[in-house]
């Protein structure tokens, strides 16, 4: 809170005009900026703005085209993380590099482990040194647990934990605070703030801009790989960032809804329904109606899911669609009632990558049109000729291998399939990760145009902002059952993430105070 | 001593534990003269080519790879000892080690320069390692002298030679594997290469020396197995690769890497050598021991991937 | 009527070979010039009487390309048409009239080999080379234990007609059987829904099972179809022979995977070029006879074999990378 312009004189990191490219894709352009002493700098910018690449660039895990980096005012140009980590840059991912078969301790020591006689590591005082290291940076897991078996805001404080560990000068956390709840958030950041008060310099990623316009000393936004915003705390507000990220007023990017759905028959409804892995969930989408689900990493999102695309089927509970009662028992019978699920892991679980975008895309659109098996090849032709048209598919052909399209694309050719019929129910699992600005508004535009016609969306997501544009009314999951239901004239962020890291039960002043 | 991932580690080597006490109350119940030291030490002996095939075997699945050349490598150790014994003495032994690393290097060579699947690469290079060998010694024949085998195997004491570089060997990997940077650096490449490679781990140089380790560890069991049989066999390795396998997943090595411990290997090595042992005082066909064989093999895979693999992959 | 005629020119564009299936095609050429030059006369009569000879490799290698395909490897095929060669003697007894018999045992064992393998990998998720390689040894134990090390029964002069023996003097009956199986196998695979689904569900089994495709069953019945071909090809290998003996058709195994991918298999699945294996079966056998031809210890077939995966998976590679 308290960026003097002393600080600011003598930057410890500062980056120069730096540009750099993926192929023909430009995700930086002339990028600079800078990082005092004791500075706490948020970066922030949509997805595919650039933030990761800059960071990996910073912390020496990819080279820049253009531009220089310095470090206490002298040359740095990393060529490894190990080489960074050596001047004193330390970058905790987003996506955690935990071992999962080695513990925490034989983690955050990897490679500087205490050793003894012979050059034996002593287990002992490794897992001690642990122990205390975690103390001292207030995170409560045990050093001996295996890394498989962290929850994902645990992996990600021993990821910190790891960069903390070299105790750098400068420490680049990525989205530290995504995947974790309020609580643990604010442990985070608190743990920054005394970093900062010990003097260390740190650049973080985040999406929240509560915790941006609380913690932050400076900001800087990209939009589109160029800075857009660079401002010490005070002169920006929350406003000017949104608009900095998507260079317009989110009304723009986000379609117009409807303002009711009063009249409007329930297209689905669950009743107490579950399985296994998911507690009885209640709830009903409107035929037109998009129905937003918030919450945290693994609080039960993909096994709601999965249990509507047939995949892990309820068990329990009544299932109605249309008014009537039924059974979604597999992926054929959900396809085979007007479900469409779109998966938030497109390469695992939605294409086959090293087929062609033609193969990819055809399934569902020449499975009814097949006479005795044989493939309708001309139906098929037609069908992928007019979708690669329709969705403005950006490939060298029909026949080019699907795993050879960027992410926008990719998640093009599983939104074709499925469309190749208008489905009742569309399933959206983070239908926008990893694809470019471009793509996401034609996806919200083609959902605003689905709903139109009537069909009903789930709509599941990490995104906020993205919930909160598109949604007509969003339900918050917390350890896998519904914690909330809001309005959209309820619809705020902090509100949102409240009800998401609560039990239904808990009154909201108390997580408040 | 034991804090850490080793903990976790040592007990998948528990199953093979069972299984050894277990057979070895079986099989001294089955027959009186399996406690003889006559059979105690023909036992040890037999330890020994299948425990240091395993070994290398199980060093390549714990950093997530597989070596199906570890069987011709060993014929070509035992071509190799028959061939040159008789002229260079004892320096056929690492000459015939040598060839083996060769061929680890060859695999590693493909899997990390050409990008060739490892266990299509090892395969290859079993092809070209058995016409190797085969051209060197077409049919089983050649000499080794007789004091080598008198150094190793002589004696009716299962206390002997055999045993004591199977405790050392075993020892120093288990040492090697567990409580050294090389062997975190295996665990981690077989757990997961990527968060592996942030950590500053280079697959590449992990493949290149646990192909290499494995290369080795079979030519010395090919050593082993020509100083018994006192010749050279140009096929005769081919069926250890399967057992190398089945005796590194009967011990806990995951087929996916990044977990196990050597322990379980050396358990599960002897468990493979007392089944063979029961068959042989059952007076057992050795065709309905090959059977007998693959089914164990696929018991053993069934018992210790089940519910693991989460796809049929 | 014109969509008739579309079709037609769909399909006509789906028949055409592949780049990787004229690089084999080029390369066959090549090697039968060498031959030429080694051996001083290439007649097509002599290709056709070596593809005759290549016919039991080749359906094998189809049936393994499958697998391939599938994104699995099959180390059974060896043992499998060893097994197929071993019934077919015992069942046939040298007599013509048992070969209804004969052959509904023998291609009964095959497919119930297919159905072990694929149960073992989709029920009990083994590994494939690994629950194959399980398999191969149970079968040559199997042979043996049956057989007592030595093999009964001959196949009778009449059967081995369908490798002796050329339709009108212009095609050996076992080349028209290779070709059918390539036919059949292409129009499967290229021109049916259950291909389709089979080739969604060997490029991604996990994504294919999401999106209403019952992978586990298209994998079974893509080891049936392995297995098939190994026993179709032991059958053929028979014929040849004529009688029955142990471990004959143990080379198959790495020799199928060598063909395939000379002819553009690739591991990971998702691609089947019929013709193109097809070929590189032929280019296997013809290197190998050249091996002969120039006198070269049979141990060098083991060297040639290794040596040309190595060879053909890295020039993909290396192609792959500079595309």
């Amino acid at each position: 809170m308290t960026a003097t312009l002393d600080n600011r004189s003598v930057p410890v990191l500062e980056a120069s005009g730096i540009s750099r490219a993926f192929g023909q894709n430009r995700v930086l352009r002339d990028v600079s900026f800078s990082i005092g002493r004791n500075e706490i700098l948020a970066l922030v910018g949509e997805n595919g703005a650039g933030k990761s690449t800059l960071m990996n660039i910073i912390s020496g895990g990819l080279p820049q085209d253009e531009g220089r980096l310095s470090l206490d005012g002298a040359e740095y140009a990393p060529a490894s993380p190990l080489e960074a980590m050596r001047r004193g840059v330390a970058i905790a991912h987003q996506e955690t590099a935990i071992i999962p078969d080695l513990t925490v301790a034989e983690n955050i020591f990897f490679g500087r482990e205490p050793r003894g006689p012979l050059g034996l590591i002593r287990q002992d005082a490794l897992h001690s040194n642990c122990a205390e290291l975690l103390d001292d940076l207030g995170f409560s897991v045990s050093p001996k647990r295996l890394g498989s078996d962290l929850s994902a805001a645990e992996l990600q404080m021993v990821e910190i934990a790891r960069a903390m560990s070299l105790e750098p000068r400068v420490l680049v956390l990525d989205e530290p605070t995504a995947s974790l709840s309020s609580k643990a958030a604010e442990t985070v950041i608190d743990l920054m703030q005394r970093l900062k008060a010990r003097g260390t310099s740190i650049v973080f990623i985040s999406h929240r801009l509560g915790e941006i316009m609380d913690a932050a000393d400076r900001a800087i936004v990209l939009k589109d790989g160029a800075l857009t915003l660079d401002a010490a705390a005070g002169e920006f507000s929350r406003d000017d960032l949104i608009q900095a990220m998507v260079g317009r007023k989110l009304s723009n990017i986000f379609p117009e809804r409807p303002s009711s759905f009063e009249d409007t028959a329930p297209a689905i409804r669950l009743q107490d329904a579950g399985n296994a892995e998911l507690p009885p969930v209640s709830l009903s989408v409107r035929k037109g109606e998009v129905l937003g689900v918030a919450g945290l990493e693994g609080q039960g999102q993909h096994e709601l899911a999965a249990a509507l695309s047939g995949a892990r089927p309820f068990r329990s509970g009544t299932v109605e669609i249309d008014g009537k009662p039924t059974n979604i028992s597999s992926v054929a019978k959900a396809i085979a009632l007007g479900v469409a699920s779109i998966p938030d892991d497109r390469k695992r679980d939605g294409l086959a990558l090293t087929l062609p975008v033609r193969t990819n895309m055809s399934l569902f659109a020449i499975g009814r049109e097949s006479a005795f098996g044989l493939l309708p090849l001309a139906t098929e032709k037609r069908f992928t000729e007019e979708a690669r048209d329709r969705f403005a598919i950006k490939a060298a052909s029909l026949e080019q291998p699907v795993g050879e399209l960027s992410g926008g694309n990719q998640q093009k050719v599983v939104f074709a399939r499925w469309l190749a019929h208008t489905p009742k129910i569309l399933v959206l699992a983070e239908p926008t990760k990893g694809v470019d600005i471009e793509t996401k508004s034609e996806i919200y535009r083609l959902v605003s145009e689905l709903t139109g016609k009537g069909v009903a969306v789930i709509l599941i997501s990490s995104d906020l902002l993205e919930l909160i544009g598109l949604s007509d009314r969003i339900v918050t999951v917390y350890e896998r059952r519904i914690s909330a239901e809001i309005a959209r004239a309820d619809f705020s962020e902090e509100h949102i993430m409240r009800c998401a890291t609560r039990h239904a039960d808990e009154p909201a002043e108390v997580v408040h105070a | 001593m034991l804090n850490g991932s080793i903990r976790f580690n040592l007990l998948l080597a528990l199953p093979a534990l069972i299984l050894t006490i277990l057979l070895v109350v079986f099989t001294a119940s089955l027959s009186s003269s399996f406690l003889s030291s006559a059979n105690l030490a023909n036992l040890t002996n037999r330890v020994l080519p299948l425990g240091m095939v395993a070994l290398g075997e199980a060093i390549v699945l714990m950093a997530g790879r597989i070596d199906l050349s570890v069987g011709t490598i060993m014929s070509l150790a035992t071509a190799i000892m028959a061939l040159t014994v008789s002229s260079i003495g004892w320096l056929a032994i690492p000459l015939a080690m040598l060839a083996g690393v060769g061929a680890g290097l060859f695999t590693a060579a493909g899997v990390i320069l050409l990008r060739i699947n490892p266990l299509v690469m090892s395969l290859a290079t079993a092809a070209i390692v058995k016409g190797v060998t085969l051209l060197l010694l077409p049919k089983p024949g050649g000499q080794v002298s007789y004091d080598f085998y008198a150094l190793l195997f002589e004696g009716e004491s299962p206390l002997g030679v055999p045993l004591l570089i199977v405790i050392l060997v075993y020892g120093a990997f288990i040492l090697l594997a567990g409580w050294t940077r090389f062997g975190r650096s295996i665990y981690a490449a077989g757990s997961d290469p990527r968060a592996a490679f942030a950590h500053g781990v280079s697959s590449a140089r992990v493949d290149l020396q646990v192909y290499a380790l494995s290369g080795a560890l079979a030519a010395l069991a090919g050593v082993f197995l020509s100083i018994r049989i006192l010749s050279g066999d140009p096929l005769i390795g081919d069926a250890y690769t399967l057992d190398a396998v089945s005796a590194a997943i009967l011990g806990g090595i995951a087929l996916k890497g990044g977990r196990g411990n050597l322990i379980g290997v050396l358990l599960a090595v002897i468990s493979l050598v007392l089944i063979n042992n029961t068959f042989n005082l059952l007076q057992l066909d050795t065709n309905l021991q090959a059977i007998a064989k693959g089914l164990i093999f696929v018991a053993a895979l069934v018992f210790f991937m089940r519910g693991k693999a989460g796809d049929a992959d | 009527m014109q969509t008739s005629v579309q079709n037609a020119v769909l399909i006509l564009e789906k028949l055409r070979p592949s780049t990787a299936t004229l690089r084999a095609f080029g390369l066959l050429v090549v090697l039968l010039c060498v031959l030429f030059v080694a051996s001083g006369q290439v007649s097509g009569h002599q290709i056709l009487d070596n593809m005759r000879q290549a016919a039991p490799l080749g359906i094998i290698t189809l049936g393994q390309a499958l697998i391939l395909m599938m994104g699995r490897l099959d180390l059974s095929v060896g043992a499998t048409a060893g097994l197929a060669n071993v019934v077919l003697a015992m069942t046939f007894a040298g007599n013509m009239d048992n070969m209804a018999y004969a052959l509904s045992i023998t291609l009964g064992c095959g497919a119930l080999v297919g159905v072990a393998n694929g149960l073992l990998v989709v029920a009990l998720r083994i590994p494939a080379f690994l629950a194959t390689l399980a398999t191969s040894l149970v079968l040559t134990g199997t042979t043996l234990v049956v057989t007592g090390g030595s093999p009964r029964g001959s196949i009778p002069a009449e059967f081995r007609v369908i490798t002796e023996g050329w339709f009108l003097g212009v095609l050996p009956y076992s080349v028209i059987l290779w070709l059918a199986a390539i036919a059949g196998l292409t129009l499967l695979v290229h021109f049916t829904m259950p291909g389709r689904r089979m080739l969604l569900a060997g490029a991604n089994s996990r994504a294919a099972r999401l999106n209403g495709i019952a992978a586990g069953r298209m994998i079974v019945i893509s080891f049936v179809f392995s297995s098939l071909a190994a026993t179709i090809g032991g059958i053929l290998l028979s014929a040849i022979t004529g009688m029955a003996s142990i471990g004959i058709a143990d080379a198959y195994t790495v020799d199928s995977i060598a063909a395939a991918v000379i002819g553009g298999a690739v591991f990971g699945g998702g691609v089947f070029l019929a013709a193109g294996v097809s070929i590189g079966a032929l280019i296997l056998f013809f290197v190998q006879s050249l091996l002969y031809v120039v006198s070269l210890p049979p141990a060098t077939r083991f060297i040639v074999q290794g040596g040309i995966i190595v060879l053909a998976l890295a020039l993909a590679n290396i192609r792959r990378k500079s595309d």
